[in-house]
């Protein structure tokens, strides 16, 4: 009874605040008017048509895609090879310490990353501010945390040390070691790092709109300024970063699926 | 020729001895067990022929070649793990065919090979399995041919059969036993089953502390054990701590008993017998080698039916075949007897080397 109301109770929840909100937004996306009612009155893609017109939201999309993918790309990288290395040198406190320092970018808020990012890389005769470099660079720190600790937890589950025992006694190179069975057994680490690394990069506001100048800017910050232009608009505007979410999920779920990862059973729940 | 040889190896971590002047001739085609309690080094020493890490001291031959320089690479050992090891990621087939691929072996040869070696561990309708859908026995068997593949000089197996339940472990074992007699490879067995030890080997080598107590074939390493702890390791025994008097004399408390003449020092020292060595002697019997005691236990081990006999407070087993004529039960007083032949005693130390 009681787990049934605690399931009941979290069901509510969610759907009140996690569905209402996208489904209104979709709605309005579609609205002629919403001003003053519960739901908006009439129909048009206007809005979506304004959307598309602007360069600034187009541009802005793309460069949030761009940032989010070479995110994902680097710190996929960054992870493997960190893993590996804390795997193979079996240092205890080195072990420790890394604990530490994917730990730190979660503790430390965006806003006083940006602050000191700002700070740092802002000189009078050279200034990265603006870039999105300096960006890139942030989402970097920001999300590794995300890629490290799935990598980390199927790299223990795999129990990397006796694989590659078996594999050099086999005569495998490091390379071959590392293409034939490191990487395609952290394939599902990777994918459930990406998944989270890139959803975080692509909604990331406070970062973005501190480091960033107009010709870097993200989408979330372009969409922060579309609520001054309409409600419609912004619904639009906010519609399409959902989907592009949505999307970029489901291609993961799909690549995952397409490169066939059935040989492990490897379940990530970390 | 030596498949395998150790020349005094060493291998010390910090002051401790992991393993400690050993020295070990394993013929061509022979198989041997390293044996011993947990800690004994037994599995440091094949990781040693095997390459994973570099002796201290001493040298590792294999085929009579020097090991000094070579990797583990290089060395094309065959190694078998407790936990199977197989690539979470590859097929059966691409399991037992990754040190073929490492060497490029061509596609047609690689087929027919692992093809062979599926059809050897008796598998080949499962070429196309993940490891996951395998049992446990079924993965140890293509780590068995995986490690085979290589036509390795040695095969390593590090205590392959614990993972896996009492039933698939007395099977996989004559398998094993099987597979290496067919393929003629010189193999060595690590374990700390004693038992598993003396049933498939050539000869059995006992360790304990680093150092190699004894090597010999299973019958001589339980018969003759070369010391205490040999006759404490292999087998249930009965060993009366006593004094040996020379020439087969053996002093247990009061009891002068006669005992085999063996050529050990006269003072303290040990006395062996099997349980299975101990006679019920019939009461009117002469008194040599006679102790007499009360049953305190029965143990029903099916073919076997072991006592416990209580004799001046020492606890004496006795086995007795389960045949259906009476034996004693509880409380009964019963008189024990053995063959001198039977007796063995063994010092604290002396080792006996292959």
């Amino acid at each position: 009874m009681l787990r049934r109301a605690l399931w009941l109770s979290a069901g509510v929840m969610w759907f009140t605040y996690v569905l209402t909100p996208i489904a209104l937004i979709l709605v309005g996306s579609f609205g002629e008017k919403w001003f003053g009612t519960l739901l908006p009155t009439g129909f048009t893609m206007k809005w979506y048509g304004d959307l598309f017109s602007k360069t600034m939201y187009v541009r802005a999309m793309t460069m949030s895609l761009f940032i989010a993918s070479l995110t994902v790309l680097i710190n996929g990288l960054i992870g493997i090879c960190s893993v590996y290395a804390v795997s193979v040198l079996r240092v205890r406190w080195l072990r420790r310490a890394f604990d530490f320092i994917i730990l730190l970018p979660i503790a430390i808020p965006p806003v006083v990353m940006g602050l000191g990012l700002v700070q740092a890389f802002n000189w009078t005769s050279f200034s990265l501010v603006g870039t999105w470099q300096l960006l890139l660079g942030a989402h970097l720190v920001y999300t590794l945390p995300f890629m490290l600790r799935p990598l980390m937890a199927n790299m223990e589950m795999l129990q990397w040390n006796i694989l590659e025992e078996a594999g050099v006694s086999l005569g495998a190179s490091p390379l071959f070691l590392a293409t034939k069975v490191l990487i395609p057994n952290l394939i599902p680490g990777l994918l459930s790092g990406a998944v989270m690394t890139f959803a975080m990069s692509l909604g990331e506001f406070q970062l973005a709109v501190m480091v960033t100048g107009s010709s870097s800017q993200t989408y979330p910050v372009v969409l922060y300024q579309a609520f001054y232009v309409s409600t419609g608009f912004a619904c639009a505007a906010t519609t399409l970063l959902v989907l592009f979410s949505l999307l970029s999920l489901g291609g993961v779920l799909f690549l995952g699926h397409f490169f066939g990862f059935r040989g492990s059973s490897l379940a990530l729940d970390s | 020729m030596a498949g395998v040889e150790l020349r005094s190896v060493s291998k010390r971590y910090g002051k401790f001895y992991a393993v400690r002047n050993v020295s070990l001739k394993v013929e061509k085609g022979e198989f041997v067990s390293l044996v011993g309690p947990s800690g004994c080094g037994k599995t440091t020493t094949l990781r040693l022929i095997a390459g994973f890490i570099a002796p201290d001291g001493g040298e590792v031959l294999l085929d009579d070649v020097s090991m000094a320089s070579v990797g583990v690479r290089n060395r094309q050992v065959g190694i078998v793990f407790q936990n199977y090891a197989l690539f979470p990621n590859l097929t059966a087939f691409e399991n037992v065919a990754f040190g073929l691929r490492t060497r490029k072996v061509p596609e047609e040869e690689l087929r027919s090979r692992v093809e062979e070696l599926l059809a050897m561990v008796g598998l080949s309708g499962r070429a196309a399995a993940w490891p996951r859908e395998l049992s446990g026995g079924q993965q140890q068997r293509v780590a068995l041919a995986r490690a085979l593949a290589i036509r390795p000089k040695v095969l390593l197996l590090d205590e392959p059969l614990s993972a896996l339940d009492a039933k698939v472990r007395n099977s996989l074992r004559f398998e094993i036993r099987r597979i290496q007699r067919e393929s003629g490879i010189t193999t060595i067995y690590v374990t700390h089953d004693q038992e598993e030890a003396l049933s498939i080997s050539d000869r059995v080598a006992l360790m304990n502390s680093g150092e190699m107590e004894q090597i010999g074939p299973p019958g001589e390493i339980y018969l003759h054990p070369a010391n205490r702890f040999v006759a404490d390791f292999v087998g249930v025994n009965n060993l009366l701590e006593g004094e040996y008097l020379g020439e087969g004399r053996f002093r247990w408390r009061e009891h002068l008993l006669s005992v085999e003449d063996v050529p050990l020092e006269a003072g303290p020292a040990a006395l062996m017998i099997r349980p299975e060595r101990l006679v019920l002697a019939p009461s009117e019997e002469g008194a040599d080698n006679r102790l007499t005691g009360t049953v305190t236990g029965r143990v029903f081990l099916g073919p076997l039916l072991r006592l416990a006999v209580d004799v001046e407070g020492e606890q004496f087993l006795v086995d007795l075949l389960n045949t259906e004529t009476a034996a004693p039960s509880l409380d009964d007083r019963v008189s024990l007897t053995f063959s001198s032949s039977d007796a063995r005693p063994v010092g604290n130390t002396g080792k006996i080397p292959g």
